[in-house]
Protein backbone atom coordinates (compact mmCIF):
# COMPACT_ATOMS: atom_id res chain seq x y z
CA UNK A 1 0.00 0.00 0.00
CA UNK A 2 2.74 2.51 0.67
CA UNK A 3 4.55 2.26 -2.90
CA UNK A 4 0.99 2.94 -4.49
CA UNK A 5 -0.18 5.53 -2.47
CA UNK A 6 3.77 7.26 -2.86
CA UNK A 7 2.57 6.18 -6.87
CA UNK A 8 -0.23 8.34 -7.36
CA UNK A 9 1.27 11.31 -4.83
CA UNK A 10 4.10 11.60 -7.54
CA UNK A 11 1.62 11.20 -10.54
CA UNK A 12 -0.78 13.41 -9.29
CA UNK A 13 0.90 16.47 -10.02
CA UNK A 14 2.91 14.88 -13.20
CA UNK A 15 0.37 16.85 -15.91
CA UNK A 16 1.32 20.27 -14.45
CA UNK A 17 4.98 19.33 -14.52
CA UNK A 18 5.20 18.09 -18.04
CA UNK A 19 3.48 21.19 -18.78
CA UNK A 20 5.40 23.59 -17.40
CA UNK A 21 8.95 21.28 -18.55
CA UNK A 22 7.40 22.02 -22.13
CA UNK A 23 6.51 25.61 -21.82
CA UNK A 24 8.34 26.90 -19.14
CA UNK A 25 7.19 29.08 -16.82
CA UNK A 26 3.90 31.51 -16.75
CA UNK A 27 5.40 34.78 -16.08
CA UNK A 28 6.67 34.85 -12.29
CA UNK A 29 5.05 31.31 -12.05
CA UNK A 30 7.46 28.54 -12.38
CA UNK A 31 6.98 24.97 -11.63
CA UNK A 32 8.56 24.79 -8.32
CA UNK A 33 6.04 27.59 -6.84
CA UNK A 34 3.22 25.82 -8.00
CA UNK A 35 4.97 22.86 -6.69
CA UNK A 36 5.97 24.59 -3.53
CA UNK A 37 2.03 25.70 -2.90
CA UNK A 38 0.78 22.46 -3.91
CA UNK A 39 2.82 20.08 -1.99
CA UNK A 40 1.92 22.17 1.28
CA UNK A 41 -1.65 21.79 0.48
CA UNK A 42 -1.17 18.13 -0.01
CA UNK A 43 0.91 17.75 3.33
CA UNK A 44 -1.71 19.56 5.50
CA UNK A 45 -4.15 17.03 4.03
CA UNK A 46 -2.09 14.06 4.30
CA UNK A 47 -2.11 14.62 7.95
CA UNK A 48 -5.68 15.17 8.36
CA UNK A 49 -6.32 12.22 6.28
CA UNK A 50 -3.78 9.95 8.72
CA UNK A 51 -5.97 11.04 11.68
CA UNK A 52 -9.58 11.16 9.91
CA UNK A 53 -9.97 8.78 7.36
CA UNK A 54 -12.62 7.12 9.71
CA UNK A 55 -14.58 9.77 8.52
CA UNK A 56 -14.14 8.75 4.97
CA UNK A 57 -15.92 5.16 5.25
CA UNK A 58 -18.46 6.99 7.89
CA UNK A 59 -21.42 7.19 5.88
CA UNK A 60 -20.95 4.13 4.35
CA UNK A 61 -19.59 1.94 7.33
CA UNK A 62 -21.78 4.05 10.22
CA UNK A 63 -24.63 5.60 9.14
CA UNK A 64 -26.28 3.11 6.06
CA UNK A 65 -26.22 0.37 8.48
CA UNK A 66 -26.74 1.88 12.30
CA UNK A 67 -24.02 0.93 13.71
CA UNK A 68 -23.61 4.45 14.39
CA UNK A 69 -25.53 3.49 17.87
CA UNK A 70 -22.89 1.59 19.21
CA UNK A 71 -20.79 5.15 19.04
CA UNK A 72 -23.47 6.85 20.80
CA UNK A 73 -23.75 4.55 23.53
CA UNK A 74 -19.98 5.15 24.65
CA UNK A 75 -19.04 8.10 26.98
CA UNK A 76 -16.81 9.42 24.28
CA UNK A 77 -16.58 12.23 22.38
CA UNK A 78 -18.32 11.11 18.63
CA UNK A 79 -15.69 12.76 16.79
CA UNK A 80 -12.72 10.74 18.03
CA UNK A 81 -14.50 7.12 18.10
CA UNK A 82 -15.12 8.01 14.33
CA UNK A 83 -11.54 9.04 14.29
CA UNK A 84 -9.99 6.40 15.79
CA UNK A 85 -12.66 3.76 13.88
CA UNK A 86 -10.01 3.67 11.08
CA UNK A 87 -6.44 3.86 10.65
CA UNK A 88 -4.20 3.64 7.94
CA UNK A 89 -0.72 3.39 8.09
CA UNK A 90 0.32 4.00 4.58
CA UNK A 91 -1.42 7.29 4.80
CA UNK A 92 1.53 8.54 6.14
CA UNK A 93 3.39 8.23 2.99
CA UNK A 94 1.38 11.42 1.14
CA UNK A 95 2.42 13.26 4.40
CA UNK A 96 6.49 12.11 3.42
CA UNK A 97 6.52 12.45 0.36
CA UNK A 98 4.59 16.60 0.93
CA UNK A 99 7.30 17.27 2.71
CA UNK A 100 10.11 16.16 0.59
CA UNK A 101 8.52 18.03 -2.62
CA UNK A 102 8.29 21.21 -0.46
CA UNK A 103 12.05 20.98 0.98
CA UNK A 104 13.41 20.30 -2.95
CA UNK A 105 10.83 23.38 -3.70
CA UNK A 106 12.20 25.48 -1.17
CA UNK A 107 15.98 24.51 -2.00
CA UNK A 108 14.92 24.93 -5.61
CA UNK A 109 13.65 28.29 -5.20
CA UNK A 110 16.95 29.04 -3.02
CA UNK A 111 15.42 30.54 -0.15
CA UNK A 112 17.30 30.22 2.80
CA UNK A 113 15.85 28.37 5.74
CA UNK A 114 16.06 30.34 9.49
CA UNK A 115 14.40 28.39 12.57
CA UNK A 116 11.66 31.19 12.31
CA UNK A 117 10.80 30.14 9.06
CA UNK A 118 10.51 26.22 9.62
CA UNK A 119 8.45 27.21 12.66
CA UNK A 120 6.20 29.07 10.09
CA UNK A 121 6.07 26.46 7.97
CA UNK A 122 4.72 24.30 10.88
CA UNK A 123 2.25 26.91 12.05
CA UNK A 124 0.76 26.71 8.55
CA UNK A 125 1.07 22.94 7.97
CA UNK A 126 -0.83 23.22 11.67
CA UNK A 127 -3.77 25.25 9.72
CA UNK A 128 -4.18 23.24 7.04
CA UNK A 129 -4.27 19.87 8.86
CA UNK A 130 -7.01 21.20 11.17
CA UNK A 131 -8.55 22.74 7.75
CA UNK A 132 -8.74 19.55 5.86
CA UNK A 133 -9.42 17.86 9.30
CA UNK A 134 -12.99 20.49 9.06
CA UNK A 135 -13.38 19.60 5.39
CA UNK A 136 -13.39 15.54 6.23
CA UNK A 137 -16.16 15.93 9.27
CA UNK A 138 -18.73 18.11 7.47
CA UNK A 139 -18.50 16.05 4.05
CA UNK A 140 -19.19 12.46 6.03
CA UNK A 141 -21.50 14.94 8.87
CA UNK A 142 -23.83 15.17 5.32
CA UNK A 143 -24.66 11.71 5.34
CA UNK A 144 -26.63 12.48 8.71
CA UNK A 145 -29.66 13.62 5.98
CA UNK A 146 -29.15 12.06 3.14
CA UNK A 147 -26.44 8.73 2.27
CA UNK A 148 -27.04 8.65 -1.10
CA UNK A 149 -24.70 10.22 -4.03
CA UNK A 150 -22.66 11.50 -1.91
CA UNK A 151 -19.35 11.00 -4.44
CA UNK A 152 -19.66 14.84 -5.06
CA UNK A 153 -18.37 15.67 -1.86
CA UNK A 154 -14.80 14.50 -3.10
CA UNK A 155 -14.73 17.76 -4.93
CA UNK A 156 -13.55 19.34 -1.56
CA UNK A 157 -12.23 16.58 0.02
CA UNK A 158 -9.50 14.48 -2.26
CA UNK A 159 -10.18 17.60 -5.25
CA UNK A 160 -9.57 19.89 -2.05
CA UNK A 161 -5.92 20.40 -2.96
CA UNK A 162 -5.73 19.92 -7.07
CA UNK A 163 -6.97 23.69 -6.90
CA UNK A 164 -3.43 24.66 -5.43
CA UNK A 165 -1.95 23.80 -9.02
CA UNK A 166 -3.72 26.73 -10.73
CA UNK A 167 -1.43 30.06 -10.38
CA UNK A 168 -3.08 32.43 -7.92
CA UNK A 169 -3.22 35.56 -10.54
CA UNK A 170 -4.89 33.14 -13.00
CA UNK A 171 -7.42 31.82 -10.92
CA UNK A 172 -10.87 32.45 -11.90
CA UNK A 173 -12.37 34.90 -8.94
CA UNK A 174 -15.23 32.59 -8.06
CA UNK A 175 -12.80 30.10 -7.68
CA UNK A 176 -10.11 32.15 -5.52
CA UNK A 177 -12.99 33.96 -3.68
CA UNK A 178 -14.72 30.03 -2.98
CA UNK A 179 -11.18 28.58 -1.68
CA UNK A 180 -10.64 32.09 0.43
CA UNK A 181 -13.41 32.99 2.47
CA UNK A 182 -15.90 29.55 2.24
CA UNK A 183 -13.30 26.85 2.26
CA UNK A 184 -10.28 28.70 3.11
CA UNK A 185 -7.50 26.28 1.04
CA UNK A 186 -5.76 29.15 -0.28
CA UNK A 187 -4.81 30.90 3.50
CA UNK A 188 -3.33 27.72 3.74
CA UNK A 189 -1.31 26.78 0.64
CA UNK A 190 -0.79 30.28 -1.50
CA UNK A 191 -0.76 33.02 1.93
CA UNK A 192 1.96 31.32 3.71
CA UNK A 193 4.11 30.36 0.85
CA UNK A 194 4.20 33.27 -0.49
CA UNK A 195 5.35 34.66 2.78
CA UNK A 196 7.57 32.09 2.65
CA UNK A 197 9.26 33.09 -0.15
CA UNK A 198 8.82 36.81 0.09
CA UNK A 199 6.38 37.20 -3.57
CA UNK A 200 4.47 40.19 -2.24
CA UNK A 201 1.91 38.90 0.13
CA UNK A 202 2.12 40.29 3.65
CA UNK A 203 2.74 38.97 6.79
CA UNK A 204 -0.54 38.67 7.93
CA UNK A 205 -2.29 36.87 5.12
CA UNK A 206 -0.14 34.19 5.93
CA UNK A 207 -0.05 34.16 9.98
CA UNK A 208 -4.11 33.35 8.67
CA UNK A 209 -3.60 29.74 7.74
CA UNK A 210 -3.99 28.49 11.91
CA UNK A 211 -7.18 30.89 12.37
CA UNK A 212 -8.48 29.66 9.54
CA UNK A 213 -7.97 26.48 10.25
CA UNK A 214 -9.51 26.03 13.84
CA UNK A 215 -12.93 28.58 12.55
CA UNK A 216 -13.17 26.03 9.42
CA UNK A 217 -12.74 22.92 12.06
CA UNK A 218 -14.94 24.42 14.79
CA UNK A 219 -17.97 25.24 12.34
CA UNK A 220 -17.55 21.86 10.89
CA UNK A 221 -17.68 20.52 14.36
CA UNK A 222 -21.09 22.58 15.15
CA UNK A 223 -22.35 21.21 11.70
CA UNK A 224 -21.32 17.75 13.20
CA UNK A 225 -23.47 18.33 16.01
CA UNK A 226 -26.38 19.42 14.21
CA UNK A 227 -26.06 16.22 12.20
CA UNK A 228 -25.99 13.81 15.18
CA UNK A 229 -29.64 15.66 16.55
CA UNK A 230 -30.96 14.28 12.77
CA UNK A 231 -29.45 10.68 13.23
CA UNK A 232 -32.00 8.30 12.49
CA UNK A 233 -30.38 4.74 13.38
CA UNK A 234 -32.32 2.05 11.99
CA UNK A 235 -34.91 -0.53 12.85
CA UNK A 236 -34.20 -3.72 14.63
CA UNK B 1 -37.95 12.32 41.96
CA UNK B 2 -38.42 9.02 40.06
CA UNK B 3 -35.03 7.71 38.54
CA UNK B 4 -36.48 7.56 35.14
CA UNK B 5 -39.52 10.40 33.00
CA UNK B 6 -40.37 10.31 30.04
CA UNK B 7 -42.87 13.46 29.55
CA UNK B 8 -45.29 13.84 26.28
CA UNK B 9 -42.27 12.15 24.16
CA UNK B 10 -42.89 12.27 20.21
CA UNK B 11 -40.99 11.04 17.74
CA UNK B 12 -41.49 10.75 13.46
CA UNK B 13 -39.51 9.26 10.96
CA UNK B 14 -39.85 10.53 7.02
CA UNK B 15 -39.64 7.67 5.15
CA UNK B 16 -39.37 7.99 0.95
CA UNK B 17 -41.31 5.30 -0.92
CA UNK B 18 -41.09 4.38 -4.64
CA UNK B 19 -44.06 2.84 -6.23
CA UNK B 20 -42.51 -0.48 -8.66
CA UNK B 21 -41.83 0.01 -12.21
CA UNK B 22 -39.22 1.80 -14.64
CA UNK B 23 -41.25 5.02 -15.05
CA UNK B 24 -41.15 5.66 -11.06
CA UNK B 25 -37.70 4.70 -10.85
CA UNK B 26 -37.18 7.65 -13.46
CA UNK B 27 -39.96 10.33 -11.78
CA UNK B 28 -37.60 9.46 -8.41
CA UNK B 29 -34.60 10.83 -9.72
CA UNK B 30 -36.39 14.34 -9.84
CA UNK B 31 -38.79 14.15 -6.84
CA UNK B 32 -39.06 11.89 -3.84
CA UNK B 33 -42.33 11.05 -2.52
CA UNK B 34 -41.80 10.94 1.57
CA UNK B 35 -44.42 10.38 3.99
CA UNK B 36 -44.38 10.77 7.72
CA UNK B 37 -44.34 7.82 10.25
CA UNK B 38 -45.36 8.60 13.87
CA UNK B 39 -43.10 6.81 16.07
CA UNK B 40 -44.07 7.46 19.33
CA UNK B 41 -46.60 9.77 19.91
CA UNK B 42 -46.88 11.74 23.54
CA UNK B 43 -45.39 8.43 25.25
CA UNK B 44 -45.12 9.41 29.10
CA UNK B 45 -44.42 7.45 32.12
CA UNK B 46 -41.70 7.02 35.17
CA UNK B 47 -39.93 4.28 36.90
CA UNK B 48 -38.08 3.91 39.97
CA UNK B 49 -34.99 3.04 40.70
CA UNK B 50 -34.97 -0.97 40.89
CA UNK B 51 -37.99 -1.50 39.33
CA UNK B 52 -37.62 -4.06 36.46
CA UNK B 53 -40.25 -3.13 33.64
CA UNK B 54 -41.20 -5.41 30.73
CA UNK B 55 -42.20 -3.18 27.61
CA UNK B 56 -44.29 -5.21 25.06
CA UNK B 57 -45.67 -4.43 21.80
CA UNK B 58 -46.15 -5.61 18.48
CA UNK B 59 -43.48 -5.37 16.02
CA UNK B 60 -43.03 -1.55 14.81
CA UNK B 61 -45.02 -0.84 17.47
CA UNK B 62 -42.23 1.53 18.89
CA UNK B 63 -40.25 -0.19 21.38
CA UNK B 64 -37.05 0.09 20.00
CA UNK B 65 -37.46 4.18 19.43
CA UNK B 66 -38.30 4.52 23.24
CA UNK B 67 -35.37 2.44 23.97
CA UNK B 68 -33.15 4.51 21.70
CA UNK B 69 -34.40 7.69 22.63
CA UNK B 70 -34.02 7.03 26.25
CA UNK B 71 -30.50 5.58 25.60
CA UNK B 72 -29.47 9.05 23.72
CA UNK B 73 -29.34 7.48 20.20
CA UNK B 74 -32.49 9.25 18.83
CA UNK B 75 -33.33 13.03 19.68
CA UNK B 76 -37.23 13.33 19.85
CA UNK B 77 -39.19 16.31 18.09
CA UNK B 78 -41.06 16.79 21.06
CA UNK B 79 -41.59 15.91 25.59
CA UNK B 80 -38.95 15.61 28.32
CA UNK B 81 -36.66 13.23 28.83
CA UNK B 82 -34.88 13.08 32.77
CA UNK B 83 -32.88 10.10 33.52
CA UNK B 84 -31.15 10.29 36.80
CA UNK B 85 -31.51 13.89 36.20
CA UNK B 86 -29.48 14.20 32.65
CA UNK B 87 -31.77 14.68 29.56
CA UNK B 88 -30.08 11.80 27.05
CA UNK B 89 -29.42 14.16 23.67
CA UNK B 90 -27.99 17.09 25.45
CA UNK B 91 -25.63 15.30 27.89
CA UNK B 92 -25.09 12.54 26.12
CA UNK B 93 -21.57 11.33 27.30
CA UNK B 94 -22.54 11.58 30.94
CA UNK B 95 -25.68 10.02 30.60
CA UNK B 96 -24.29 7.01 28.63
CA UNK B 97 -21.77 6.83 31.20
CA UNK B 98 -24.47 5.79 33.84
CA UNK B 99 -26.54 3.19 32.20
CA UNK B 100 -26.13 -0.01 29.86
CA UNK B 101 -27.33 -1.30 26.34
CA UNK B 102 -27.74 -4.99 25.04
CA UNK B 103 -29.51 -4.96 21.50
CA UNK B 104 -30.44 -8.41 21.23
CA UNK B 105 -30.09 -7.85 17.21
CA UNK B 106 -26.98 -5.88 17.45
CA UNK B 107 -23.22 -6.40 18.64
CA UNK B 108 -21.90 -3.94 20.55
CA UNK B 109 -18.61 -5.69 21.05
CA UNK B 110 -15.40 -5.72 18.64
CA UNK B 111 -16.21 -8.54 15.64
CA UNK B 112 -12.53 -9.34 15.47
CA UNK B 113 -10.81 -9.79 18.91
CA UNK B 114 -11.03 -12.01 21.86
CA UNK B 115 -13.79 -11.06 24.30
CA UNK B 116 -11.31 -10.05 26.91
CA UNK B 117 -10.06 -7.55 24.70
CA UNK B 118 -13.39 -6.32 24.11
CA UNK B 119 -13.80 -5.78 28.11
CA UNK B 120 -10.32 -4.02 28.48
CA UNK B 121 -11.37 -1.57 25.56
CA UNK B 122 -14.57 -0.75 27.77
CA UNK B 123 -12.80 -0.77 30.64
CA UNK B 124 -10.62 1.96 29.44
CA UNK B 125 -13.49 3.74 27.60
CA UNK B 126 -15.60 3.99 30.40
CA UNK B 127 -12.26 4.79 32.55
CA UNK B 128 -13.05 1.48 35.57
CA UNK B 129 -10.11 1.90 37.83
CA UNK B 130 -8.34 -1.30 37.16
CA UNK B 131 -8.58 -2.81 40.85
CA UNK B 132 -13.25 -2.41 40.46
CA UNK B 133 -12.36 -3.49 36.84
CA UNK B 134 -11.19 -6.78 38.01
CA UNK B 135 -13.20 -7.09 40.70
CA UNK B 136 -16.96 -6.61 38.84
CA UNK B 137 -14.97 -8.93 36.02
CA UNK B 138 -14.52 -11.70 38.51
CA UNK B 139 -18.16 -11.20 39.42
CA UNK B 140 -19.86 -11.38 36.26
CA UNK B 141 -17.39 -14.27 34.70
CA UNK B 142 -18.96 -16.35 37.49
CA UNK B 143 -22.30 -15.60 37.26
CA UNK B 144 -22.66 -15.59 33.20
CA UNK B 145 -20.07 -18.91 33.01
CA UNK B 146 -17.74 -16.86 30.58
CA UNK B 147 -14.29 -18.22 31.98
CA UNK B 148 -13.78 -20.11 28.82
CA UNK B 149 -15.32 -17.43 26.09
CA UNK B 150 -13.00 -14.76 26.91
CA UNK B 151 -10.14 -15.90 25.02
CA UNK B 152 -12.37 -16.91 21.95
CA UNK B 153 -13.07 -13.92 19.33
CA UNK B 154 -16.53 -12.74 19.51
CA UNK B 155 -17.35 -14.29 16.21
CA UNK B 156 -16.80 -17.45 16.73
CA UNK B 157 -19.23 -17.36 19.59
CA UNK B 158 -22.45 -18.92 19.47
CA UNK B 159 -25.32 -16.80 20.04
CA UNK B 160 -25.86 -17.34 23.45
CA UNK B 161 -22.35 -17.17 24.47
CA UNK B 162 -22.41 -14.09 22.96
CA UNK B 163 -25.13 -12.99 24.48
CA UNK B 164 -23.85 -13.37 27.79
CA UNK B 165 -21.00 -11.67 26.64
CA UNK B 166 -23.05 -8.39 25.24
CA UNK B 167 -24.68 -8.92 29.35
CA UNK B 168 -21.29 -8.69 30.78
CA UNK B 169 -20.05 -5.83 28.75
CA UNK B 170 -23.28 -3.65 28.98
CA UNK B 171 -22.79 -3.88 32.87
CA UNK B 172 -18.94 -3.97 33.23
CA UNK B 173 -18.79 -0.02 34.18
CA UNK B 174 -21.96 -0.78 37.32
CA UNK B 175 -24.41 0.82 35.33
CA UNK B 176 -27.44 2.11 37.56
CA UNK B 177 -29.59 1.75 34.54
CA UNK B 178 -29.85 -1.29 32.31
CA UNK B 179 -31.44 -1.44 28.61
CA UNK B 180 -32.47 -4.55 27.00
CA UNK B 181 -33.91 -4.88 23.82
CA UNK B 182 -35.11 -8.22 22.75
CA UNK B 183 -31.95 -9.79 24.37
CA UNK B 184 -33.63 -13.64 24.73
CA UNK B 185 -34.41 -13.48 20.84
CA UNK B 186 -33.44 -16.25 19.06
CA UNK B 187 -31.84 -18.48 22.26
CA UNK B 188 -32.29 -21.94 22.96
CA UNK B 189 -34.29 -22.89 26.10
CA UNK B 190 -31.16 -23.45 28.92
CA UNK B 191 -29.64 -20.06 27.60
CA UNK B 192 -32.81 -17.92 28.07
CA UNK B 193 -33.65 -19.52 31.65
CA UNK B 194 -30.10 -18.49 33.29
CA UNK B 195 -29.47 -15.42 31.25
CA UNK B 196 -32.96 -14.51 32.77
CA UNK B 197 -31.90 -15.90 36.57
CA UNK B 198 -28.76 -13.96 35.77
CA UNK B 199 -31.28 -10.75 35.61
CA UNK B 200 -33.18 -11.17 38.10
CA UNK B 201 -30.07 -11.74 41.00
CA UNK B 202 -28.39 -8.31 38.96
CA UNK B 203 -31.51 -6.64 39.76
CA UNK B 204 -32.20 -7.83 43.13
CA UNK B 205 -28.49 -7.73 44.82
CA UNK B 206 -27.28 -4.42 42.95
CA UNK B 207 -30.50 -2.66 42.45
CA UNK B 208 -29.98 -2.28 38.81
CA UNK B 209 -33.03 -0.34 37.40
CA UNK B 210 -34.15 -2.76 33.88
CA UNK B 211 -36.42 -2.19 31.09
CA UNK B 212 -36.57 -4.94 29.00
CA UNK B 213 -38.27 -5.39 25.56
CA UNK B 214 -39.09 -8.48 24.43
CA UNK B 215 -41.63 -10.60 22.42
CA UNK B 216 -41.23 -13.48 24.76
CA UNK B 217 -43.87 -13.67 27.28
CA UNK B 218 -42.20 -15.50 29.60
CA UNK B 219 -39.49 -13.44 30.22
CA UNK B 220 -42.01 -10.74 31.16
CA UNK B 221 -43.71 -13.20 33.45
CA UNK B 222 -40.77 -14.48 35.14
CA UNK B 223 -38.84 -10.99 35.46
CA UNK B 224 -41.01 -8.14 35.74
CA UNK B 225 -43.41 -6.79 37.88
CA UNK B 226 -44.28 -4.07 36.07
CA UNK B 227 -45.54 -4.46 32.51
CA UNK B 228 -45.99 -1.41 29.83
CA UNK B 229 -47.85 -2.00 26.70
CA UNK B 230 -47.25 -0.20 23.55
CA UNK B 231 -48.87 0.10 19.83
CA UNK B 232 -48.90 2.35 17.21
CA UNK B 233 -46.74 4.72 19.08
CA UNK B 234 -49.06 5.50 21.94
CA UNK B 235 -48.88 4.09 25.62
CA UNK B 236 -51.88 2.04 25.64
CA UNK B 237 -51.27 -0.20 29.46
CA UNK B 238 -49.41 0.72 32.69
CA UNK B 239 -49.38 -1.46 35.70
CA UNK B 240 -48.85 -5.03 37.25
CA UNK B 241 -48.90 -8.39 35.02
CA UNK B 242 -51.49 -9.54 36.98
CA UNK B 243 -53.84 -6.83 36.31
CA UNK B 244 -53.06 -6.85 32.72
CA UNK B 245 -54.39 -10.48 32.68
CA UNK B 246 -57.68 -10.03 35.09
CA UNK B 247 -58.66 -7.32 32.52
CA UNK B 248 -57.22 -8.93 29.15
CA UNK B 249 -57.27 -13.02 30.35
CA UNK B 250 -60.32 -13.49 32.50
CA UNK B 251 -61.02 -17.05 31.51
CA UNK B 252 -59.28 -19.82 33.24
CA UNK B 253 -59.49 -23.60 32.58
CA UNK B 254 -60.45 -26.23 34.58
CA UNK B 255 -58.61 -29.34 33.42
CA UNK B 256 -59.82 -32.70 34.69
CA UNK B 257 -58.94 -35.99 34.43
CA UNK B 258 -61.78 -39.24 35.52
CA UNK B 259 -61.23 -42.35 36.59
CA UNK B 260 -63.95 -44.18 34.38
CA UNK B 261 -65.91 -42.90 31.50
CA UNK B 262 -69.08 -41.37 32.56
CA UNK B 263 -72.69 -40.16 31.70
CA UNK B 264 -71.94 -36.71 32.60
CA UNK B 265 -74.91 -34.86 34.27
CA UNK B 266 -77.64 -32.01 33.19
CA UNK B 267 -77.20 -29.80 35.84
CA UNK B 268 -73.48 -28.45 36.01
CA UNK B 269 -72.14 -25.57 38.82
CA UNK B 270 -73.25 -21.98 37.92
CA UNK B 271 -70.49 -20.28 36.43
CA UNK B 272 -69.08 -22.81 33.92
CA UNK B 273 -69.22 -20.89 30.52
CA UNK B 274 -68.74 -24.10 28.36
CA UNK B 275 -67.44 -27.13 28.62
CA UNK B 276 -66.17 -30.26 26.79
CA UNK B 277 -65.30 -34.30 27.65
CA UNK B 278 -62.71 -36.29 25.65
CA UNK B 279 -62.25 -39.72 26.84
CA UNK B 280 -61.58 -39.06 30.25
CA UNK B 281 -60.38 -35.62 30.14
CA UNK B 282 -62.94 -33.01 30.81
CA UNK B 283 -62.00 -29.61 30.16
CA UNK B 284 -64.33 -26.68 31.39
CA UNK B 285 -63.79 -22.93 30.96
CA UNK B 286 -64.80 -20.06 33.69
CA UNK B 287 -64.67 -16.77 34.31
CA UNK B 288 -62.36 -16.25 37.24
CA UNK B 289 -63.57 -12.70 38.31
CA UNK B 290 -67.18 -13.74 39.12
CA UNK B 291 -66.38 -17.22 40.22
CA UNK B 292 -63.77 -18.70 42.38
CA UNK B 293 -61.89 -21.78 41.51
CA UNK B 294 -62.32 -23.46 45.02
CA UNK B 295 -65.83 -23.32 44.88
CA UNK B 296 -66.16 -25.11 41.34
CA UNK B 297 -63.21 -27.24 42.32
CA UNK B 298 -65.72 -28.60 45.13
CA UNK B 299 -68.86 -28.94 43.36
CA UNK B 300 -66.86 -30.87 40.69
CA UNK B 301 -65.77 -33.19 42.90
CA UNK B 302 -69.11 -34.17 44.70
CA UNK B 303 -70.62 -34.87 40.67
CA UNK B 304 -67.84 -36.72 38.56
CA UNK B 305 -65.31 -39.25 39.98
CA UNK B 306 -62.64 -37.31 39.81
CA UNK B 307 -58.41 -38.29 39.55
CA UNK B 308 -56.60 -35.22 38.79
CA UNK B 309 -57.46 -31.48 38.76
CA UNK B 310 -55.42 -28.78 37.64
CA UNK B 311 -56.85 -25.11 37.17
CA UNK B 312 -55.07 -23.22 34.48
CA UNK B 313 -54.31 -19.71 33.19
CA UNK B 314 -54.69 -18.71 29.75
CA UNK B 315 -51.11 -18.23 28.52
CA UNK B 316 -49.84 -14.96 28.11
CA UNK B 317 -49.08 -15.23 24.61
CA UNK B 318 -52.96 -15.77 23.95
CA UNK B 319 -53.99 -12.94 26.32
CA UNK B 320 -51.26 -10.62 24.48
CA UNK B 321 -52.66 -11.84 21.26
CA UNK B 322 -56.49 -10.87 22.45
CA UNK B 323 -55.14 -6.99 23.73
CA UNK B 324 -53.45 -6.45 20.87
CA UNK B 325 -56.85 -7.36 19.03
CA UNK B 326 -58.92 -5.49 21.11
CA UNK B 327 -56.69 -2.36 21.11
CA UNK B 328 -57.02 -2.67 17.22
CA UNK B 329 -53.27 -3.57 16.89
CA UNK B 330 -52.92 -6.69 15.19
Amino acid sequence: MIPQVFLVVITDPIGSICMFARFGSIGEWSMERILLIYSMAITAFGLAETFCRGFDSFPYKMVQNGEFDRVLLRPRSTVVQVMGSVFHIHRAARVLSGCIAIAWCLWQLQIPMTPLKILFLLYSLCGGMLLYMGVFIWTSGISFFSIKGLEWIYIFTNGGYQVTRCPMPYMPRLLKNIFTFLIPILAVSYYPASVLCGWGEPLWKGLLSLPAGIGFLSTSLLMWRFGVRHYRSTGS
Amino acid sequence: MAQIELKDISKHFTVSERPKGNHAAFRSLFHRETHRVEALKHIGFSIEEGELVGYIGPNGAGKSTTVKVMSGILTPEEGECRILGRTPWRERASHVANIGVVFGQRSQLWWDVPTQDSFELLRDIYGIPANLYGERLGELTRALDLEKLLSIPVRQLSLGQRMRCEVAAALLHRPRILFLDEPTIGLDAVSKLSLRQFLKEENQNNGVTMILTTHDMDDVEALCSRVMTIGHGRLLYDGTLQELKETYAPLHRIRATLQENVQLPENFPKGILRWELEGKTYTAIFDSRSTPAHLLISALAKLLPLQDIVVEEQSVDEMVASMYRSLDLS
